[in-house]
């Protein structure tokens, strides 16, 4: 099964490492393949070098896409994490 | 001699020089840790295993030195490495008949080169963790001893090195590494942030240090200005040395006073019960902001009354006596929870946002206020604010739905004044209100109107723009006049070059993230409140933000961060 899904990076340094680290973290729990594309450049979600090289700053449009199994519910777990790092970095935790 | 380079943990200090010089790290006395009559890939994994033994150990570290959010960058290794990116081309490498540690070595710095060309800084500076992970699994692989100098017997140094890593930084003893001065190294590096959070002086980025640093040196570093000096004259030895009676540095666990006697309270944002931990360590006077909507994160369900009063007891607990302030749910503007299945606004900074979506959702926020009341029974330090209130109906609309729950003067209702509105009425509102707490960030924003989360405005947003700084003025005439204890929660109570300010505007509760805590307190003590007060009067006077910056001794632009 597969989904696809995109969304707009909110928080002010965009996916820099901790976030990414987190990403990467919550990504590799899923069966599904998951891949982030940024314009015409994509990276796994479950490597965090090639979230870093893709270079994902704010403002930026993503797309995620999502092939197995469980792609719906990592994706809704992904967009609800893209949230929290707009909340965490709002209410003044230090994200950087 | 005096070299240059970039500040990166403020403070000063002089002391003897240690310098630490990249060697090939000699093998460990008792051999190798891996087994060599293994193949390659067995002592890889070997290796790896170990490492990722020793980063949760040092991740573990990190939480109790330098807290949960600064933790997480040791995340970052853990997670490069097991980094398909990584340790899929370390393993091909040695399958295809490579050393495991030269394996690892080129890998590491083929990738951190990929990553230190990235044109942000900030990701840029990732490169050093990359580096950093490398050197830890070749250690390993060698069974190297840890390449940190032996400091034991030592009192007082300053240490020189090409570079620390991450790990290196967390190692070091405040009461012994009195500075830190690198050749390399980055103000974004996860190195800084340690630096910063540990209260160790830093300037890295100083060309030409290793040429000319030799062990027991003395050297002075100023990690304000960025400067490293080494063989200073005495006088410049003096200089540096702790004025009589000083105790920056020492934890100030008693309350901050002015030279000639004004009492201003120092206190901490929280947004858990280890946050209030460390910043009652940290020498807090108190909690001025609980961010309660961490609470509401990372569940997949809202936490019930009993959940939320686990949580708000524990933190009560732990301010031990010292007030602790629980703002009410903020979310909406750039919040979002995504658990509530809340609209997208178009202009969700004017939207329903904290107060206002409190009460559009009064089934949510009778369960908080249930929970904070029956927290206060047993906590009599506990005060609760309201986010985003515009006008004073909003404040009797919560104080009737307070009296639905229980006895409205059982708690202390207190306002943040973030709103335009709410400041012009603050008259009105500290009328009723038992405190007011001034959201900076905020207030700054709406009176600007400036996104503060729009790149393209920052040199726009300034919270010492004249008309911020009127409005604090007037805010607090009106509290005080009224006898409403009225506070600061804002990034700007943080920047100690500022507090001056504050304090001649009126402001005696000045409430800053954990580590500007000691900064903060030391501004104080060295200010007397009739300085303050004539600044005041000068600063409010001015016609434009850069006259401020010029009064404050600031240079603009410059904005003290915190990590």
């Amino acid at each position: 099964m597969s989904e696809i899904r995109t969304l707009t990076v909110r928080n002010s340094s965009g996916l820099h490492a901790r976030p990414a680290a987190r990403l990467v973290e919550v990504a590799r729990g899923f069966e599904a393949e998951l891949v982030i594309e940024r314009g015409e450049k994509q990276a796994s979600c479950k490597s965090l070098i090639a979230i870093l090289k893709l270079g994902v700053l704010e403002g930026s449009e993503i797309t995620l896409r999502a092939d197995g199994p469980d792609a719906v519910p990592a994706l809704d777990r992904i967009e609800q994490l893209f949230d929290e790092f707009a909340i965490e970095q709002s209410a003044g935790g230090a994200v950087a | 001699m005096m070299l240059s380079g970039v500040g990166v943990s403020s403070g000063r200090a002089c002391a003897p020089l240690v310098v630490l010089r990249a060697t090939d790290a000699p093998a460990h006395p008792a051999g190798p840790l891996t087994d060599t009559g293994r193949d390659g890939t067995g002592r890889l994994d070997e290796a790896v295993a170990v490492a990722q033994l020793e980063l949760d150990a040092v991740i573990e570290l990190a939480r109790t030195r330098v807290g949960d959010e600064h933790a997480a960058i040791f995340g970052v290794q853990r997670a490069l490495l097991d980094d398909p990116e990584w340790i899929g081309e370390v393993r091909s490498r040695v399958a295809a008949g490579d050393d495991p540690e030269a394996a690892v070595a080129h890998v590491s710095e083929d990738v951190a080169e990929m990553i230190a060309a990235l044109p942000d800084e900030y990701l840029s500076a990732r490169a050093a963790d990359i580096r950093d992970l490398g050197q830890r699994v070749v250690r390993l692989l060698r069974g190297a001893p840890q390449p940190l100098a032996d400091l034991a017997g030592e009192t007082a140094v300053v240490i020189a090195a090409h570079d620390l890593t991450p790990t290196d930084a967390l190692a070091l003893d405040p009461d012994v590494v009195k500075a830190v001065v690198t050749e390399a190294g980055a103000r974004t590096s996860h190195t800084s942030i340690v630096m910063r959070q540990l209260g160790i002086p830093a300037v890295v980025s100083v060309t030409g240090l290793l040429d000319q640093a030799r062990d027991g040196m003395i050297v002075a570093i100023d990690g304000d200005a960025g400067t490293c000096e080494l063989e200073p004259t005495d006088a410049v030895v003096r200089s540096f040395a702790p004025a009589p009676g000083h105790r920056s540095r020492l934890t100030r666990l008693e309350a901050a006073v002015t030279l000639d006697g004004t009492v201003v309270h120092v206190l901490a944002n929280a947004a858990s019960p280890a946050d209030v931990r460390r910043a009652v360590a940290q020498g807090a006077d108190g909690i001025g902001l609980y961010r309660t909507e961490f609470l509401f994160l990372g569940s997949d369900a809202l936490p019930d009354e009993a959940e939320q009063a686990r949580v708000y007891a524990e933190a009560a607990h732990a301010a031990d006596g010292r007030p602790i302030i629980f703002r009410t749910l903020d979310i909406g503007g750039d919040k979002h929870l995504p658990l509530l299945g809340l609209d997208i606004e178009a202009n969700p900074f004017l939207g329903v946002r904290g107060v206002r979506f409190s009460l559009s959702r009064t089934d949510l926020f009778e369960v908080q206020l249930r929970a904070l009341l029956r927290t206060a029974e047993q906590h009599a330090n506990l005060r609760v604010m309201l986010p985003m209130i515009t006008s004073v109906e909003e404040l009797e609309q919560v104080e009737e739905l307070v009296l639905t729950l229980g006895d409205v003067s059982a708690v202390a209702l207190g306002v943040m004044i973030e709103v335009p509105a709410a400041a012009t009425m603050a008259d009105a509102i500290a009328r009723r209100a038992a405190f007011l707490s001034v959201g900076t960030n905020d207030l700054t924003q709406y009176l600007l109107a400036v996104d503060r989360t729009n790149d393209t405005l920052v040199h726009l947003y300034n919270e010492l723009h004249p008309a911020v700084l009127r409005m604090l003025a007037s805010i607090a005439v009106d509290a005080l006049r009224e006898d409403t204890p009225v506070g600061i929660c804002g990034e700007l109570a943080g920047r100690a070059e500022v507090v001056p300010l504050l304090v001649g505007l009126g402001y005696r509760h000045l409430s800053v993230s954990p580590p500007r805590v000691q900064d903060v307190k030391d501004a104080v003590s060295r200010m007397t409140l009739e300085d303050a007060l004539a600044l005041a009067e000068r600063a409010v006077a001015c016609s434009r933000a850069s006259s401020v910056e010029e009064l404050l001794g600031l240079s603009a632009g410059i904005r003290p961060t915190d990590g």
